[in-house]
């Protein structure tokens, strides 16, 4: 079964289409183009320097979150 | 007045105040006067306080009159950056969309300070929405770009760029900042002052402008690391109203010293290549301070795994403000922003899923637990604070993830949380203050504001101040 499609082309498509349909309407055409560019060197850059370190199953999130009681 | 306040540092001038040969009511007047005058020359206040301060002021001088003195900071007027919520008084964030926001309450910091006795005298301009934007232009929407009284034609850093120019410039004896990611250390940095990155969880963040939940930390910018330490005690505890601060109870030890007792040395971490992005002037400054500081502590050059430090806390910062700014994003408020470059970064972080924050946030811990391990044998780590000094006013050139990654302390220090100080250690050719930073492990706050300490007990150049401001 191949991997997930990680590739860089494809990611910067899927998390810019998801400005375009949010927001394309407000910003137009000309700034989702300068947009892009942010998305590019922002979210892609990021998710791709965390997935360069692996992570085990157990790495957890600090800190975990704690059940709420009013009165202790 | 027959002492001149006007750049005194906190504590002698408590012994004044305390001793009643400065009148906290004068003192209040003197401020009021100074931050008139000359605030607008450094964009540097939103909202003069004079009501509640001489309300303050004068209830100082009677409970000091009637021996009911409640500490160093009782009587000592102060400047707020204007993210932290006061009770019937304009709380800007810098952004003309919350230009009218007064909040019916007083952030828990601002609660303290007034039991400390201390007396609000404004609210400082800061960086608009804290540069949560992006700030490319360092822009507040009422007053425009923060000016650093070193050289106006400069930054005085933000986003607590206010809070910077008006304790170098002597219009406060003290101010409060907040830091996300170099929002104290910067324009402390730029303005040649001691600013104080407490331990995340130090500090009640309760009535604040968020940003970042888990990188937001308010902290003090004064005129030295002991007056650092002076308020920090006064603001640091726990607070309900805030779940992510710490139980640990803080002291300053800055009377006793402590464990950090005159002539003991110091145990200190370089990490390799600190100041290798740095230019030459910043180079120069920050060998001759390792030289001076090898005078009183062991240096020893420490290499740091190799993480994404800059990627994770980007990370981190981008998904937490994008559902904290999802409301404001969404309804387009961000078209409002005064810098048209910014309005492009508000829509990415949108983009980000949970799964990116969900990494970012496991990495954290093993990053975190890392850098203690590496840290653990010293008691700071030390760099220069920035690798530049006060940038000119002018759109800042765009810094790759890979260019903010390289300065490893910033982007660590504030991923865990770890306390740091930034004090001057120089100036450039043309008369810029540089600073050095030292970092401590987490709830170390008293060994990094002892370090620093020592620095200024052999080193004078906090005791440089702009020229045309001289009180």
């Amino acid at each position: 079964m191949p991997g997930k499609n990680t590739n860089r082309e494809h990611e910067l498509e899927l998390r810019q289409n998801m400005i375009r349909q949010w927001y394309g309407d407000r910003v137009g055409e000309e700034r989702l183009k300068a947009i892009r560019e942010v998305v590019e060197e922002e979210v892609i850059d990021i998710g791709e320097a965390l997935r360069e370190t692996p992570l085990k199953m157990t790495d957890e999130p600090q800190p975990l979150f704690t059940p709420y009681r009013k009165d202790g | 007045m027959a002492h001149n306040p006007v750049f005194m540092p906190v504590r002698r001038l408590a012994e004044l105040v305390r001793s009643r040969q400065v009148s906290p009511v004068e003192l209040a007047q003197l401020f009021l006067r100074r931050l008139e005058m000359l605030g607008p020359r450094y964009n540097a206040v939103v909202t003069l306080t004079r009501e509640r301060a001489m309300e303050q002021a004068r209830r100082a001088e009677r409970e000091i009159a009637e021996g009911k003195y409640r500490g160093p900071l009782h009587g000592i007027p102060y400047g707020l950056k204007d993210l932290f919520a006061t009770r019937g008084i304009k709380t800007t964030w810098g952004a003309e969309r919350y230009k009218d926001q007064t909040p019916d309450y007083d952030a828990t910091l601002v609660r303290r300070l007034e039991e400390a006795g201390a007396v609000l005298v404004a609210k400082l301009a800061m960086v608009e929405l804290a540069g949560g934007f992006k700030y490319i232009q360092p822009n507040n929407a009422f007053t425009g770009p923060g000016l650093n009284p070193w050289d106006i034609s400069t930054q005085s850093g933000g986003s607590s760029s206010g809070s910077g120019a008006a304790v170098a410039a002597g219009l406060v004896p003290f101010a409060i900042g907040t830091e996300t990611w170099g929002s104290i250390v910067m324009p402390a940095n730029n303005c040649g002052i001691a600013g104080l990155r407490p331990t995340y969880g130090r500090v009640s963040r309760h009535g604040a402008m968020p940003l970042s939940w888990t990188l937001d930390k308010p902290g003090p910018m004064c005129q030295t690391a002991d007056d650092c330490g002076l308020v920090l005690n006064a603001i640091a505890g726990h607070d309900p109203q805030d779940p992510a601060t710490t139980e640990r109870i803080y002291e300053y030890d800055g009377e006793d010293w402590g464990e950090h007792t005159p002539g003991r040395r110091f145990r200190l971490a370089v990490p390799k290549d600190a100041a290798a992005e740095a230019d030459d002037t910043v180079k120069s400054r920050f060998d001759k301070a390792l030289k001076t500081l090898s005078g009183f502590c062991e240096i020893d050059e420490v290499p740091f795994p190799d993480y994404p430090y800059g990627a994770v806390t980007l990370g981190v910062f981008m998904a937490e403000s994008a559902s904290i700014w999802e409301e404001f994003i969404d309804n387009g408020y961000g078209e409002t922003l005064t810098a048209p470059e910014s309005r492009n970064y508000v829509y990415p972080r949108m983009a980000m899923l949970a799964t990116d924050y969900l990494k970012a946030v496991r990495l954290r811990t093993i990053i975190a637990r890392e850098a203690d391990r590496v840290m653990a044998p010293y008691d700071a780590v030390v760099a220069p604070t920035c690798m530049i000094p006060a940038p000119p006013v002018a759109p800042k050139p765009k810094q790759s993830l890979k260019e903010r990654s390289k300065e490893i302390v910033g982007a660590l220090g504030n991923l865990a949380g770890l306390p740091a100080i930034s004090v001057p250690m120089g100036f450039s050719d043309g008369m810029l203050p540089v600073g050095i930073q030292f970092m401590g492990r987490a709830y170390d706050d008293n060994a990094v504001i002892a370090v620093a300490r020592a620095y200024q007990s052999v080193t004078d150049w906090h005791t440089r101040h702009p020229a045309d401001v001289m009180g």
